[in-house]
C-alpha cells in the first residue's frame, strides 16, 4: 500500500496565548493521495489549526506531521512540502498579492524559481482550470468574491501541488460564488488531486469521500459522510448540524416505515421518495 | 438633491486610473515615471512663469492625448485650493520682494505688496498645480502594476548593491492593493457608526485629544482590520513559499519601443526648456515684447 | 403620520455612485418599497442588484437622488430633517456588524449608542444592561469583559446589543446570518422572531439564504440590477422556482426537494416552504398509495 500522502501522530498544539489549552490534541490522522476529505467541527474546534499544519505553517507542540514523507519540522523540507501542499484561505482579498490576475497565479512559480519562460503556460493552465482565462489581465479587485477564491485556487495550483487544502473557502461567498467553487474543486479532485476541505456548511461536506469531525481539539468521528451524519444527537451537542436533507429524510422516517434515514442530498431524497412510492405521480 | 455626507472618493482625481486606451496608457511605464520624476525636477527648478506655463501646456496636451475629461482632471486641484491660497499669502506677507526693480502696489503697516510678490506667489500656485496635475496624468494612464514593474526594472541594477527592489516593489505594490479597500472599509465604518448617532464632525469647542477620541471608533476598528489583513497576507504569501526577492523568477518583462524613446526625448526637450525660460530671464523678455507691442 | 401608514415608503427610487464622474455607476434604478408595522420584510437579490444602497436610503445614510423616502414619517429628501433621531429609530446593523467594535471593554462598546444620543449616566447603564441580556450576553458577566477576547458569535450578538440599546422601532439588516456557524444562525433567526413579537416593530433584512426568507419574511421583494423585478408573500414568490432560477438567486431548502421531486413526477403542492411540510406530504402522498 502506497505510503499516505498526509500522516499526523499525536499530534498536539498549544498556542502561547492559549493559556495552555491545547487548540489540538492528540490528533491521527491519516490521509491518502486522491481522497477527498472534510473536516468539520463546531468554532474553536480547531479545524483550521489542523489544517496549517499540513503545509508547515504551523508546527506541532507536541507530536509530528509528515506530508510526502518528509516531517513538517524539517527546515530544509519547508519549500517542498509547501509547494505539495496548496492552500486556499477564508478571505478572498487577504491571499491576493499582485493587481492583475495573471501576476497572482505566476507569484507561486516565480518564488519557486520555475524558469521565465515556463512561467505563461504554467499560469494559462491554471487560470484554465479553474475557468478564469477571460480574466487574465484584470485587476483583481474587480472580480466577484467567488471569482477571487477560484483565483485563490489558481495561484495554488500553479504551483502543481499534490494536494489542496481549502480552509473555509467557502464561508465568505453567496450562493452562486459557493457553486462555482464546487464545480471548480469536484474537477480537480476527478483529475487526482487530494482535496481537504475545512468547512462548516454541511452541504459541501456531503460531497466528500469522508468526513472527519473535531471537538475541541480531538477527533471524535471519521468515516463516510452517511455514517457520521447518522448519529445527529452526537453531532448536535457538540455544536454541529447534520445536512438539512439528513434532517428531512429522518422525520419522513418517523413517518413512513422503511424509509431510508441516511439520505445527504437533495436528489438522493427525491429518489428515495419516488422509489419507495413506486414512482408515481 | 444633495449626495450622502459620505461620498468620500468624488473628489480625488490623484492615484485614480483611466482606462481610455490611448497612447499614453500604452507607454512603458519607465518612462512615465522618469517624465514624472523630470517634471518634478523642472518645475521645482525654474524660476520663470513662461517656463511653468510651458510645462502647464504639456500636462495639459497629455490630459487631451490621454482622452481624460479635461473639467474632471483640472477639478483634482479643488481639495488643495485653501492650502495654496494661505501658501500664498504666507509667502507674500513674510518673503518681501521689494527691492529697486519692482513696482509697489500696494502697503499697508508693515506689509507691502508689490509686482514681484505676485509673481512669486503666482509661480508658487502654479508649481503646485502643474505638479499636481501632471501626477494626476500619471496616475489616469498608469495602472498601479505599471508604476511597480516599472520601479522594480528601474531599481534593477542596483540589486547587486544589496538594494532589495522586489521586496520594496512589492511592498509598495499590496499597499496600492488594499488601500481602496481600506478606503471602502471606512466608508463602511463610518456609516456603521454614524447608523448609531455617532458623529464625526469637529465641535467647535473640541480640543485636539477630544477631536482625536471621537476617531476611535473609525481609527480602531480600521487599524485591528489592517493588521488582521497584514496577518492573513503573510501566511497567504508563505504557503506560496515567499522568502523575497533572492532567486525569484519573473513572468512580467518590459520592453521599450521606439516610441518610448521618442516619448521621453520630448518631454525631456519640454521640460529643459522650462529649466532654461529661468536662466535666460524668459519671462523679462516676453514683458518687455508685450509692452513694445502695445506701445507700438 | 396616521396609525395605518407605513411606516416606511419608498417610491420610484434612483441612486447612482459617483455621479458625473467619469466613473459612475447606477445601483437603484426605480425601486419602490413599503414596510408596515409589524412586518418583516426581505430583499433579496443577485450580489451587485443594489440591495446595501436600498438598506441605506431606510435610515438616512444615503438621501435618494430622485423619488420620495418616507420613513416614519418624515421625508428624508428634506435636508432639515433629523436624520440623528431618524438613526435612533431605524436600527442599521451592517453586514459582519463585528468589525464595528472598538471599545476596550465589552459593555463600553454597547455603551456607545445611547452615550451619542446624550442619555445621562444611570439610563445608559439600564440600555446596556437591558440589550446585553436580552441577546444572551449577561450583563455582569460580559460588560467587562475584552472585546476583542469574546468568539465571533459573541462578538456580532454584542454589535445588535450595541443597536439594541437605542431601543429602535424597525431594524433594518444586511446578511445578519452572514459567516455564522449552524447554531448561531438559529439563535439569531428565533432572537428576531420574538423581538419582532415584543411589541409594535418592524425588520427589513437582506440575505442570500432562503431557508431564512421563508422563516421569517411576511413579504419578499427580489432585486434583479437595481429595479424590483417581482413583489409578494414567501409562498407565491418561492411557488415561482423558475423565475428565481432564472435571476440567479437560490431556492429554500423545502422548494428545492418539490422541484426535484416534480421532476421525478411526484407531484407535491408547489408553495411549501418548511421541512416539516414536506414531511407532511410525503407522508400523505405514501398514504395515498396504501
Amino acid at each position: 500500500m502506497p505510503e499516505p500522502l498526509i500522516r499526523t501522530h499525536n499530534l498536539e498544539h498549544v498556542y502561547p496565548a492559549g493559556g495552555g489549552v491545547p487548540a489540538l490534541r492528540g490528533v491521527n490522522l491519516t490521509v491518502r493521495r486522491g481522497e477527498y476529505v472534510a473536516i468539520i467541527g463546531a468554532n474553536g474546534s480547531g479545524k483550521s489549526t489542523l489544517a496549517r499544519h499540513l503545509n508547515a505553517l504551523l508546527l506541532p507542540t507536541e507530536g509530528d506531521v509528515w506530508v510526502n514523507g518528509w516531517n513538517t519540522r524539517d527546515a530544509a523540507r519547508v519549500r517542498d512540502i509547501r509547494q505539495t501542499v496548496g492552500m486556499v484561505f477564508q478571505d478572498p482579498d487577504n491571499q491576493i498579492v499582485a493587481t492583475v490576475v495573471e501576476e497572482d497565479v505566476a507569484f507561486g512559480p516565480e518564488n519557486l524559481g520555475v524558469p521565465d519562460d515556463e512561467l505563461p503556460a504554467r499560469v494559462r493552465w491554471a487560470l484554465e482550470t479553474v475557468g478564469l482565462s477571460a480574466q487574465a489581465k484584470r485587476p483583481p479587485h474587480l472580480l466577484s468574491a467567488g471569482q477571487k477564491q477560484r483565483l485563490a485556487i489558481a495561484s495554488a495550483l500553479a504551483m502543481k501541488p499534490q494536494c489542496l487544502v481549502l480552509d473555509e473557502a467557502t464561508a465568505m461567498l453567496d450562493p452562486v460564488g459557493k457553486a462555482e467553487l464546487l464545480l471548480t474543486v469536484r474537477g480537480l479532485h476527478r483529475s487526482g488531486t487530494t482535496v481537504l476541505a475545512v468547512t462548516h456548511t454541511m452541504s459541501e461536506a456531503v460531497e466528500a469521500d469522508r468526513v472527519v469531525v473535531l471537538s475541541e481539539g480531538g477527533v471524535v468521528a471519521d468515516g463516510t459522510p452517511a455514517d457520521v451524519f447518522r448519529d445527529e444527537e452526537t453531532l448536535q451537542s457538540i455544536g454541529v448540524d447534520v445536512p438539512i436533507i439528513s434532517h428531512l429524510a429522518r422525520m419522513v422516517a418517523q413517518r413512513i416505515p422503511d424509509f431510508p434515514s441516511d439520505v445527504l442530498t437533495v436528489q438522493a431524497f427525491a429518489d428515495a421518495v419516488c422509489h419507495r412510492l413506486g414512482g408515481q405521480g | 438633491m444633495s449626495a450622502s455626507e459620505f461620498d468620500l472618493l468624488r473628489s480625488v482625481t490623484l492615484g485614480q486610473y483611466l482606462p481610455t486606451g490611448s497612447v499614453l496608457h500604452r507607454l512603458d511605464p519607465r518612462v512615465k515615471l522618469l517624465a514624472g520624476l523630470l517634471l518634478l525636477v523642472a518645475v521645482t527648478a525654474t524660476s520663470s512663469l513662461a517656463g511653468l506655463a510651458l510645462a502647464l501646456a504639456l500636462v495639459v496636451g497629455g490630459f487631451v492625448v490621454a482622452r481624460v475629461p479635461l473639467r474632471y482632471a483640472l477639478s483634482g486641484i479643488k481639495p488643495m485650493v485653501p492650502f495654496l491660497a494661505l501658501l500664498a499669502l504666507l509667502q507674500i506677507v513674510a518673503i518681501p520682494q521689494n527691492d529697486l526693480n519692482t513696482t509697489l502696489l500696494w502697503r499697508w503697516a508693515f506689509v507691502t505688496l508689490t509686482v514681484r510678490d505676485l509673481v512669486a506667489a503666482a509661480l508658487l500656485f502654479l508649481k503646485f498645480a502643474v505638479l499636481m496635475w501632471g501626477f494626476s496624468l500619471l496616475s489616469f494612464t498608469t495602472t498601479t502594476t505599471e508604476l511597480t514593474h516599472g520601479t522594480e526594472h528601474l531599481l534593477r541594477p542596483l540589486q547587486r548593491i544589496g538594494l532589495p527592489a522586489h521586496e520594496f516593489a512589492l511592498m509598495v505594490n499590496i499597499a496600492f492593493r488594499f488601500v481602496p479597500l481600506l478606503a471602502t472599509e471606512a466608508e463602511r465604518l463610518m456609516k456603521a457608526q454614524a447608523s448609531r448617532g455617532a458623529d464625526f464632525g469637529g465641535g467647535r469647542r473640541l480640543n485636539f485629544v477630544q477631536r482625536m477620541r471621537k476617531q476611535l471608533p473609525l481609527l480602531v476598528p480600521l487599524i485591528l482590520s489592517s493588521l488582521r489583513r497584514a496577518e492573513d497576507l503573510i501566511l497567504a504569501m508563505e504557503a506560496r513559499c515567499y522568502t523575497g526577492g533572492r532567486g525569484r523568477t519573473h513572468l512580467i518583462h518590459l520592453h521599450a519601443e521606439r516610441r518610448d524613446y521618442l516619448a521621453l526625448a520630448g518631454i525631456l526637450v519640454v521640460l529643459a526648456l522650462t529649466v532654461a525660460a529661468g536662466f535666460l530671464s524668459a519671462d523679462a523678455v516676453i514683458w518687455r515684447a508685450i509692452a513694445s507691442i502695445r506701445t507700438s | 403620520m396616521n396609525a395605518d401608514s407605513p411606516w416606511i415608503e419608498l417610491r420610484d427610487i434612483h441612486y447612482t455612485y459617483l455621479r458625473g464622474t467619469p466613473l459612475e455607476a447606477a445601483a437603484l434604478r426605480g425601486v419602490s418599497l413599503e414596510v408596515r408595522a409589524g412586518e418583516t420584510v426581505a430583499v433579496i437579490g443577485p450580489t451587485g442588484s443594489g440591495k446595501s444602497t436600498l438598506l441605506q436610503h431606510l435610515n438616512g445614510l444615503l438621501r435618494p437622488q430622485q423619488g420620495q423616502a418616507l420613513v416614519l414619517g418624515e421625508d428624508l429628501g428634506n435636508s432639515a430633517v433629523d436624520v440623528r433621531e431618524i438613526r435612533r429609530r431605524v436600527g442599521l446593523v451592517f453586514q459582519q456588524p463585528e468589525d464595528q467594535l472598538f471599545e476596550r471593554y465589552a459593555g463600553d462598546d454597547v455603551a456607545f449608542g445611547p452615550r451619542n444620543y446624550g442619555l445621562p449616566l444611570d439610563a445608559v447603564r439600564e440600555r446596556v444592561r437591558e440589550a446585553m441580556e436580552s441577546v444572551g450576553l449577561p450583563f455582569e458577566a460580559y460588560k467587562d469583559r475584552l472585546t476583542m477576547t469574546l468568539s465571533g458569535g459573541e462578538r456580532r450578538r454584542l454589535a445588535l446589543a450595541g443597536v439594541l440599546a437605542l431601543e429602535p422601532q424597525m431594524l433594518v439588516l444586511d446578511e445578519p446570518t452572514a459567516g455564522l456557524d449552524p447554531m448561531g444562525r438559529r439563535s439569531l433567526l428565533q432572537y428576531l422572531r420574538v423581538w419582532q413579537d415584543e411589541a409594535e416593530r418592524a425588520i427589513v433584512l437582506t440575505t442570500h439564504n432562503m431557508d431564512d426568507v421563508a422563516l421569517l419574511a411576511d413579504r419578499i421583494y427580489v432585486l434583479v440590477d437595481g429595479r424590483v423585478v417581482r413583489v409578494g408573500p414567501p409562498r407565491q414568490i418561492f411557488g415561482d422556482p423558475g423565475f428565481l432560477l432564472e435571476h440567479g438567486l437560490g431556492l429554500p431548502s423545502a422548494t428545492q426537494v418539490v422541484q426535484a421531486l416534480a421532476g421525478r413526477g411526484c407531484s407535491v403542492p408547489v408553495d411549501l416552504l418548511t421541512l416539516e411540510e414536506v414531511a407532511d406530504a410525503v407522508e400523505r402522498l405514501a398514504y395515498e398509495r396504501v
